[in-house]
C-alpha cells in the first residue's frame, strides 16, 4: 500500500512539472450578431487542442468554458463538454442580450462587456486562458441621407458625436429622405475599448420627411427624445 | 518510519513542485493573447470557418450578412460553411475518439495527422471558396477575416508558424 502511495505521489510529481511543458494551439474567437428580433447575441468558440504528457493520467478530463461579464454584474459562465486530455475542445457558446436592456434602451450610455475563456483541466484546472476581452457596446443614432439622388448616399451620426461610431451602411435609405436608425456598435480594447466601432442594425428606424432631422438635445443626457 | 518520512518529504515535493507549476500557469495565461495582425491568415480562416459553421443559422446568416457580399456570393459563402462544418466536425469527433481509445491505453494519439487534416480542409475550402466568389466578393471576403482578427486570440506557438 506504502509503496502504490509513493508510487502514485513521484508520478503526480513529475506529471505537475511536465505539464508546463506541454504545447497548445488553443484559440477564442467571438462574433457580434443582430438575431433579427432586434437582440444582440455575443458567440463565442473555444477550438484546439494540446498534447500531455505520457503516461497518461486515468480519469483525467479537458473543459473548455467561456463567460461574458455585462456592466461589472455576476460571469454568466458557460461549459463544453469533458474531453480526453489530447481531444479538441471544441466548445461554441451564446449570450443573449435583449434589446430591452436598461443599458441599451438608455441611449447614449456606454455598457462594458468583458469576455473570459479558458481551458481547464480536471487534474491541474485552469491552464489556458484567453487574454480577458474588454470592450465597450453602445446603441448609437445614425442617419443616412440622399444627397441629390445619386448614390453613394453619406451617412452622419446626429446623436453619437461623442464616441463617434460609424453608421451601418446596411440600413435602407430611400431618396430625398432621411432614415434615421439605431445600431448596436461594438469596439473591443483595453479601458472599454479603444479598436474601432462595428456597428449592426438594430430594430428600430424610421424614414424621415427632407429637412426633418432627430431632435438629440436630450442624447447625452440619457433622457429620451424624438430620436427617430 | 523511514517511509512515513520519504512519503512526506515527496508530499513537500509535491505542494511545492504545484505552486511552482501553478506560477507556470498564471505566466502561461498570455499564451493565448496573440491578436491581431499577428494572427497567420491560414489561422484566422482555420477560426472563421470553424466558429461559423456551428453558430446556429439566424446568426451565421447574420455574421454572412455583415461581409456585404452580393447574395449569388452570400449563398456561395453559406454553402462553403456548411460543408466545412460538416467535415470539420466528423474530422473532430473521429479524432477525439481515437484520442480517447488511445489515452485508454497509455498512448498518444496521432494529434499532427489531425492537424494537417484540418489544415488541408481549410485550404481546400479557401481556395474552392475563391474560386467560387466574383472578384469583388473575394476582395471583401479577405478583408472581412482580416477585420475579425482583432476578435480572435491564438496561442503564441501557433503565432509563431
Amino acid at each position: 500500500m506504502k509503496l502504490k502511495i509513493l508510487a502514485v505521489l513521484i508520478l503526480t510529481a513529475w506529471a505537475v512539472t511536465a505539464s508546463a511543458q506541454f504545447p497548445n494551439n488553443y484559440a477564442r474567437y467571438t462574433t457580434y450578431s443582430n438575431d433579427g428580433s432586434g437582440n444582440l447575441v455575443v458567440s463565442m468558440s473555444v477550438t484546439g487542442t494540446a498534447l500531455p504528457p505520457l503516461p497518461n493520467m486515468p480519469g483525467a478530463y479537458h473543459v473548455a468554458q467561456a463567460a461574458t461579464i455585462w456592466n461589472g454584474g455576476a460571469a454568466q459562465w458557460q461549459h463544453g463538454q469533458n474531453v480526453c486530455t489530447s481531444c479538441n475542445v471544441n466548445f461554441n457558446g451564446s449570450w443573449n442580450f435583449s434589446g430591452l436592456d436598461t443599458c441599451l434602451t438608455d441611449f447614449a450610455m456606454n455598457c462594458d462587456l468583458e469576455e473570459i475563456a479558458n481551458v481547464k483541466c480536471s487534474f491541474y484546472g485552469t491552464f489556458w486562458a484567453a487574454a480577458a476581452l474588454d470592450g465597450a457596446i453602445e446603441l448609437a443614432i445614425t442617419t443616412t441621407q440622399t444627397v441629390n439622388f445619386v448614390p453613394p448616399f453619406p451617412q452622419t451620426p446626429y446623436c453619437s458625436d461623442r464616441s463617434s461610431p460609424p453608421d451601418y451602411p446596411g440600413i435602407p435609405s430611400s431618396q430625398n429622405s432621411f432614415t434615421t436608425a439605431a445600431t448596436f456598435c461594438h469596439r473591443s480594447g483595453p479601458n472599454g475599448g479603444q479598436g474601432p466601432w462595428t456597428c449592426l442594425p438594430y430594430n428600430r428606424s424610421r424614414n424621415r420627411p427632407a429637412g426633418s432631422k432627430p431632435d438629440c438635445t436630450n442624447f447625452d443626457k440619457h433622457i429620451g427624445g424624438n430620436y427617430f | 518510519m523511514k517511509t512515513r518520512l520519504i512519503i512526506t518529504a515527496l508530499a513537500l515535493l509535491v505542494v511545492g513542485t504545484t505552486a511552482v507549476s501553478a506560477q507556470q500557469h498564471q505566466h502561461a495565461i498570455p499564451a493565448g493573447s496573440v491578436s491581431g495582425d499577428r494572427i497567420p491568415d491560414v489561422v484566422a480562416y482555420r477560426l472563421y470557418f470553424a466558429h461559423l459553421s456551428q453558430l446556429p443559422q439566424n446568426l451565421q446568416a447574420d455574421q454572412v450578412k455583415q461581409v456585404r457580399l452580393s447574395a449569388a456570393d452570400s449563398a456561395t459563402l453559406t454553402k462553403s460553411l456548411g460543408e466545412f462544418g460538416e467535415k470539420y466536425l466528423s474530422l473532430t469527433d473521429a479524432y477525439n475518439a481515437e484520442a480517447t481509445v488511445a489515452e485508454h491505453n497509455g498512448k498518444q494519439p496521432n494529434i499532427a495527422a489531425y492537424h494537417t487534416a484540418i489544415a488541408k480542409l481549410v485550404d481546400e475550402t479557401v481556395n474552392s471558396l475563391f474560386a467560387s466568389l466574383s472578384t469583388t466578393g473575394v476582395g471583401a471576403f479577405v478583408e472581412h477575416v482580416k477585420s475579425e482578427k482583432v476578435n480572435m486570440h491564438i496561442s503564441e506557438s501557433e503565432a509563431g508558424q
